[in-house]
């Protein structure tokens, strides 16, 4: 007896399967007298319809086999790049791919797109990286890529998007890719994004990234939407290969006078509710308490308020800004980028400073021009937000200055990888702004007790 | 829309209730007024600066959230725009190059000294323009720094009318199903809700309560774990909903820790300002039902618009069922539909069924290839033939179970 299976809303529904023997990951759906499985089960389906010669009619792949696809680079890969493509496809061709920042993910996940000759889609976390990845697959493959997302929506048999427009479009083009590639799969974990990964049928699965670890422990997740790890290779094993040797000077910033008043002042504020509140800001549930107690009266708005002004001086106040002047002023001739916590504080660098600023309103057309000015040396300094923190090629830059950061560690180690990058012979620096006495210099310390500072 | 911070909800015995708000109360018409009247008033000002104005209105009492509510709803009917005297992405692209070009600025701004001033005047000379306004185009671009075009907010009963409507669905965003009913509903009817619920990429479980017609709305991952994954979608279909006549609806939703339940029908006030379409009952129906009747069959009539599903790739919703002595049969009438729709219909009919399913088709639509359409198929021109839908009901007809 033949079965029919067609891709409907990031599930399949399966025809024909009795009720009582249905196939891995089915279920049996009531509201259409059908079975139905998400569409991740698609891989499983074909196998065991396979094993069991059971006639399958596929209305729900929707992928094209490529098999004029070519990479057309004269690169020879790294021998750990050869080791993880082949570990990749071993694996049968699902898992993950732990590689350093800068030890050349992106050519690893091509030469697996190659070997698959499958319609793929690259899921990335930002747009920044969404336009990077559109131009490295052109120059790749010399063929058009499409891009979903940044106001693009242009579907190809290879695709770039986001990991956000993936959630909102994989309902409808979860049966249209064969290979999936995961850029930054420690992302994938998010309960949203997870959803996008289920509901796409490509049997064929690439995760890569440098940190796969989570605090939350959530990367487990990722076996049974990716794969296992396939491959890892580490910080230490490359250090001196190819990675430029780098140094961190934390700079300390006297907030002036007016700050630190108002910076005692606002803090006063806010701790003073806390602690009317009972609230324990270290307890795991803390800050979700402080933000409800927050909302339910006068005091409480006025307390995270005085929060966010106090964040905002410690984090972008006017000293910071001159000594990030001073810097630019004594490392001229250098390319350097200034991240900040957030966007305002960008903006103001930009403003005062007269850089090329990035952040989540910079629209892909602008980032490109802007990036692309930094690696002509047309410009010598970009600022940014968060937004630029995870694997964008800035291949020439050699200051990083952080202005302000809450980051975690994870974000500390993507931050240096960009100017781990080789470059010249010139050692990177890496300058962290502490302003004295904030909440700010606790959080420096925490940061450089990670592996990668060392 | 309103974002999960600004819901107003509470709950008391598991249910929820959200803050809804009434024209006739003075204290919240006034400020809707208020908010309309500060918006209204500012076309050509910056996004900023609107919202500077308005802290005045929404104030800092413990109706804010309320106030920041209805002001997000009347900045979605706005339109901003950039206004600037040079493109700011080409001013900026000029200032960033001129900028580098002359090397970081001065650590101080003495005499002489590469300044922000000096890059400006630099830029202005360049472009022939005053540099005075150049440091503030810089970003003009950028949300906050846009102006205000175009406001195509109503008057302050719309407001009210939006905010109840906009509270319930921010409320079902957090919901994992809907489940609904419909009272004495037309065919028309049904097929206008369950083209929203198809509209919406929804799934539905259809029964008959009484004079009723439950619907159940989830979507297709439902099966697998029970989710807000459909909020959004719930939420845009309730427009719809909110047309009925006579209809309820209950969902769990999530209001800070707690799963109250929310029930709400048509007299709970909800307006919508969706357009109601493709509701009309045709006359053929009426027509048809006095002939039928006329033959004196033996076969029973009755209006029971129950969907049947057709493998979850379609759905009938039939105008007319038939019983008699434990068997039933169905009638769809395809009159005004276009083409594209019965041969869509044909075809799901062959592959899923249901068998006991009769169509009288509009013979504009069928001329051609009559020979070749089903047995099933009743073709027809002004008026119904009962004797020949009769025929086939009696040959179609199945046992209920």
């Amino acid at each position: 007896m033949a079965w029919t299976v067609r891709f409907d809303g990031g599930t399949l529904v399966l025809h024909g399967a009795g009720k009582d023997a249905l196939p891995d990951g089915f279920e049996w759906d009531d509201r259409i007298a059908a079975a139905r499985a998400p569409a991740c089960a698609y891989a499983a389906l074909v196998d065991r319809c396979r094993t069991d010669t059971i006639e399958l009619a596929d209305e729900a792949r929707a992928y094209n086999k490529l098999p004029d696809l070519r990479h057309l680079g004269t690169r020879t890969p790294r021998e750990y790049q050869k080791e993880a493509v082949a570990a990749w496809r071993a694996a049968r061709w699902r898992g993950i791919v732990v590689l350093p920042t800068g030890a050349g993910k992106s050519f690893v996940a091509e030469t697996c797109i190659a070997l698959a000759q499958r319609s793929t889609l690259v899921v990335v976390p930002t747009l920044d990286l969404l336009s990077q990845w559109y131009g490295n697959l052109q120059a790749a493959f010399g063929v058009e890529i499409g891009a979903l997302g940044g106001g693009r929506h242009e579907i190809r048999d290879i695709t770039v998007t986001t990991y956000d427009s993936a959630w909102m479009h994989m309902d409808k083009y979860g049966g249209r890719f064969g290979l999936v590639v995961f850029d930054e799969v420690h992302h994938l974990p998010a309960s949203m994004y997870l959803r996008a990964a289920e509901s796409m049928i490509a049997p064929l699965r690439l995760g890569l990234t440098a940190t796969l670890e989570r605090t939350d422990l959530r990367h487990e997740l990722l076996t049974d939407v990716v794969g296992p790890v396939v491959h890892r290779v580490e910080i230490p094993d490359l250090a001196g290969d190819f990675l430029a040797p780098y140094h961190v000077e934390v700079v300390s910033v006297k907030l002036s006078a007016e700050d630190e008043r108002q910076y005692a002042e606002l803090r006063g504020t806010y701790r003073q509710f806390v602690q009317s509140r009972g609230i324990r800001m270290s307890a795991p549930d803390g800050w979700t308490r402080f933000l409800i107690e927050a909302s339910r009266s006068r005091e409480g708005r006025a307390a995270f308020k005085a929060f966010l002004a106090a964040k905002a001086i410690a984090h972008g106040g006017p000293r910071k800004i001159a000594m990030v002047r001073q810097i630019l002023a004594e490392e001229a001739g250098r390319r350097a980028i200034v991240f900040t916590n957030d966007n305002a504080t960008a903006l103001k660098v930009s403003r005062e400073l007269l850089v090329p600023c990035i952040t989540h309103h910079t629209d892909v057309k602008e980032r490109r021009w802007i990036l692309d000015a930094f690696a002509a040396g047309d410009v010598r300094c970009v600022t940014t937000s968060r937004v630029l923190n995870e694997g964008v090629d800035l291949p020439a830059a050699e200051v990083a200055i952080i202005v302000s950061g809450t980051s975690t560690v994870r974000e500390a180690v993507q931050r240096l990888g960009r100017i781990l990058r080789p470059s010249g012979d010139k050692q990177a620096v890496l300058y962290e702004l502490i302003s004295e006495g904030t909440t700010e210099s606790a959080a420096s310390e925490r940061r450089r007790e990670h592996d990668a500072y060392r | 829309m309103l974002t999960g911070e600004l819901v107003r909800a509470t709950v008391k015995d598991s249910k929820a209730r959200p803050g809804f708000i009434s024209h006739h109360q003075d204290r919240y018409r006034e400020r809707a007024e208020d908010i309309l009247a500060c918006v209204g008033a500012s076309l050509g000002k910056r996004r900023a600066d609107i919202e500077e104005e308005l802290e005045g209105i929404l104030g800092d009492g413990v109706d804010r959230k309320l106030f920041d509510g209805l002001a997000k709803l009347v900045f979605d009917a706005c339109e901003f725009a950039v206004q600037s005297p040079v493109p700011p992405r080409e001013l900026r692209q000029r200032v960033w190059l001129e900028s580098a070009r002359r090397g970081p600025l001065s650590v101080v701004d003495v005499e002489g000294a590469n300044t922000t001033a000096s890059v400006f005047a630099a830029v202005a000379a360049e472009l022939g323009v005053d540099p005075g306004p150049l440091p503030d185009a810089l970003y003009a671009d950028h949300p906050a720094e846009q102006r205000l075009t175009a406001f195509e907010a109503g008057n302050s009963q719309w407001l009210v009318d939006r905010y109840n409507l906009a509270l319930v669905q921010a409320l079902l965003f957090s919901a994992p199903r809907l489940d609904i009913r419909l009272r004495a509903a037309t065919p028309a009817r049904v097929r206008q809700v369950l083209r929203a619920v198809k509209f919406h990429q929804l799934c539905f479980t259809a029964s008959r309560v009484g004079e009723d017609l439950h619907l159940e709305l989830d979507g297709p991952a439902s099966l697998f774990s029970q989710s807000s994954r459909y909020g959004l979608a719930l939420a845009r279909f309730l427009p719809t909903l909110v047309l009925q006549p006579a209809w309820s609806l209950t969902a769990v939703v999530a209001v800070r820790r707690f799963k109250p339940t929310l029930s709400l029908d048509q007299d709970s006030g909800l307006r919508t300002d969706l357009k109601d379409v493709g509701a009309y009952e045709t006359r053929e129906a009426a027509w048809f039902a006095e002939r039928f009747v006329a033959l004196d069959s033996g076969w029973t009539l009755d209006r029971d618009p129950t969907p049947l599903n057709q493998g979850g790739e379609g759905v009938v919703v039939p105008d007319f069922s038939f019983r008699k002595g434990g068997k039933v049969a169905h009638l769809e009438i395809l009159g005004f539909w276009r083409k594209g729709t019965i041969e869509n219909r044909l075809s799901l009919l062959k592959k899923h069924g249901p068998r006991n399913l009769v169509l009288a088709v509009s013979r504009r639509y069928c001329t051609e290839k009559a020979a070749e359409l089903p047995a099933q198929v009743v073709p027809f021109a002004e008026v119904i033939p009962a004797k020949l839908v009769l025929e086939r009901v009696e040959a179609v007809a199945v046992r209920s179970g």
